[in-house]
Order: structure tokens, then sequence, then C-alpha cells
């Protein structure tokens, strides 16, 4: 009987996480490297607050972020609960700019993806809600060496120089 | 009295002496050394701007090297103007002939010799004046291209000043050294 109670007590309590905050609003910021010049890598930072339509606080939330390629990282949550971020690194080489959709998924969104990645499942798995950034690309300095060019416009004038010269032989 | 009159020359061979000589003239020489002066400098604005070299820290480095490359490269114009003079008289000769004539045909009282002088006198001014531009042209855009090359390719993982010292001195080097070629 008490088996009985306390299976319905964990129950009553996991609804009532799950039913403590019904994911409204969205806002969300972004930022990613731009400036490529003396880094390795490239760092993606996802800034994001959650409105719950009824009365209750985010707080309660724990989220996390599939940010594809079969990566799932934590949501890191504020002390008051109110704002969530989600941070990354990436290569250099492979930070081209591109538009990214960022999947949040609470624990339960979780455990069902993992099954399907186990199960190696191509059946997608709704998100609680999804984030769009873009990021532009990150500058690497420019295609042609400035020195490389300043070479070769001095060879290049040296070798007409060169060539007049030579008619007059 | 001079040595060429001592040696009895005539005047006509003292001109041509005078014309063919390698000596360059002081107007000629100012302005080699003019621009020899500013080509050198250029140097000193590419390792003070693009690789980083003080500019008070190496001023006694900079006087050192501009004097020397300032003279080496003013030799080098000298040597490349004489063995284009040459070339310069010979092919522009025919077009300066016909021009003088030109211009003298219409005065009855001109002898030939003094029309020969006249032709002569300004072949070499053309000739004169084609070599020294084109040498001036020719040496700066070699030297420049070595000190290029050799700064940011062959010397560029030595130390600025090392770098700047024997860039811009073998480049300058360099330009004397094939300006002494008899072609």
């Amino acid at each position: 009987m008490f088996s009985k109670i306390s299976s319905i007590v964990i129950f009553l309590s996991f609804l009532g996480i799950t039913l403590g905050c019904q994911v409204g609003d969205v806002q969300s910021s972004s930022y990613s490297t731009t400036d490529g010049l003396v880094i390795s890598e490239t760092a993606y930072v996802v800034n994001f607050n959650v409105n719950c339509k009824d009365a209750a606080k985010p707080d309660s939330l724990v989220l996390y972020a599939d940010i594809g390629n079969n990566k799932i990282l934590p949501v890191a949550k504020s002390s008051d609960g109110s704002r969530f971020q989600v941070s990354w690194t990436a290569d250099l080489a492979k930070s081209y700019s591109a538009s990214y959709e960022i999947k949040i998924h609470d624990e339960e969104g979780l455990s069902n993806l993992k099954r399907a990645q186990r199960k190696e499942s191509k059946e997608d798995v709704t998100p609680l809600f999804k984030i769009n950034f873009s990021h532009p690309g990150t500058y690497r300095g420019p295609w042609l060496q400035t020195e490389l060019i300043a070479t070769v416009i001095s060879i290049l004038v040296w070798w007409v120089a060169y060539s007049h010269k030579s008619k007059l032989d | 009295m001079s040595a060429a009159s001592k040696k009895g020359y005539s005047r006509e061979e003292e001109l041509l002496l005078h014309d063919f000589s390698r000596n360059v003239s002081t107007k000629s020489s100012a302005l080699f050394y003019g621009n020899a002066l500013i080509v050198s400098a250029t140097s000193i604005w590419l390792f003070w701007r693009i690789h980083q070299m003080n500019i008070y820290s190496s001023a006694f480095v900079f006087v050192i090297v501009t004097a020397l490359t300032t003279w080496l490269i003013a030799y080098s114009y000298k040597h490349v103007k004489y063995i284009l003079k040459f070339k310069i008289a010979s092919k522009r000769g025919e077009a300066v002939t016909r021009e003088v004539n030109k211009l003298i045909s219409d005065d009855k009282k001109m002898t030939k010799k003094e029309r020969d002088e006249r032709v002569l006198w300004k072949q070499n001014e053309v000739a004169d004046f084609e070599a020294t531009t084109f040498a001036i042209f020719y040496n700066n855009a070699l030297f420049l291209a070595l000190v290029i090359v050799s700064s940011f390719y062959l010397l560029s993982s030595f130390s600025p000043t090392i770098n700047y010292v024997f860039s811009v001195t073998l480049s300058g080097g360099l330009c004397a050294l094939l300006s002494t070629s008899t072609k």
C-alpha cells in the first residue's frame, strides 16, 4: 500500500514539474565569433528567456540543446532561473556562414532523442521549441596576402623594364 | 691647360671623349644621387611600418644602410646609363637625324660640318636623357623587387634589424653587380 502511495506521489510530482511551466514565448539572442585572425575555434553563445503560459516560473525547467550532428549539450540556467544559455565551440575551418537551428528539449525529450539515436531511427523527436540564429561567418584574413600582391606587382614592373631593356639590344 | 689639350686632342675628339665617357655631368650626378637617396629611404618606410622596426632606436642603422645603398644604387645608375646610351644612340640615330635635318633644312648658311655637329649633339642629348631616365627606372624596379622578395620571403624569419641590413644592402649590391654587365 505504501508502495502504491509513493508511486502515486512520485507520478504527481513528475506531473507537477512538467505541468509547472507550459512554454510560451521565447526571446533569444545569439553571439558568434566573427574575427578569426588570432583564434583556432569559433565560439557560439545562445541566450534565451522562456515565458511560461501560466503563472509558473521557468526555473523548474531542465533543458538540453540539440545543436546538430548528434551533439546534445546541457543548457545552463541563471540562479533565478529566468535566463538560459547554451554555448559551444567549433573548428574555425568549418565555421562558414550558415543558419543554425537549435532544438531545445526537456528531460523527456532528451531521453526520447537518445533512444532514437541508439536505435539509429530517423524518427523526428519534437523539441519543446526551436531557436534559429544566423552566423555571418568568421573572417580569416584576406584571400591573398598583401605581401604576395606587392611581390607580384614589383616583379611584373621589373619584367616590363627588363623587356624594354632587352629590346634595345 | 686641360689634360686633353696637353695630349693634343682636337675639339671634335674632345667632344667625342666627353660624350662617350663614363663620367657623368654634375647635373646627372645630382639627379642620380637624389633618386638613389629617395629609393633607399623608401625601404625605411617599409621596415618601419610593415616590419615594425622602431624608427628612433634603429635610426643609426637606417642612416648607415641608406647611405651605403644610395652609393650602390647611384653606381648602378651610372653604369646602366653608360651601357644603354650607345644602344639608344644607335636606335634613335636615324630618327634624330631626320628631325634635325628637317629643322635646319631652311638654313642655307650652315655648313655640312655644322649640320653634322648639330645632329651629333642632338643624338647625344636624346640618348643621354633617355638612358638616364631608363637607367633610373630599371634600377629602381630591380632594387624594390629584390628588397620585397628578400624581406618578405628569404629573410623573414630573422629579426627586423638583420632583415633590413641584409635585404637592403644585398639588394643594392646585387643591382650594382648586375649593372657592371657589358650587355
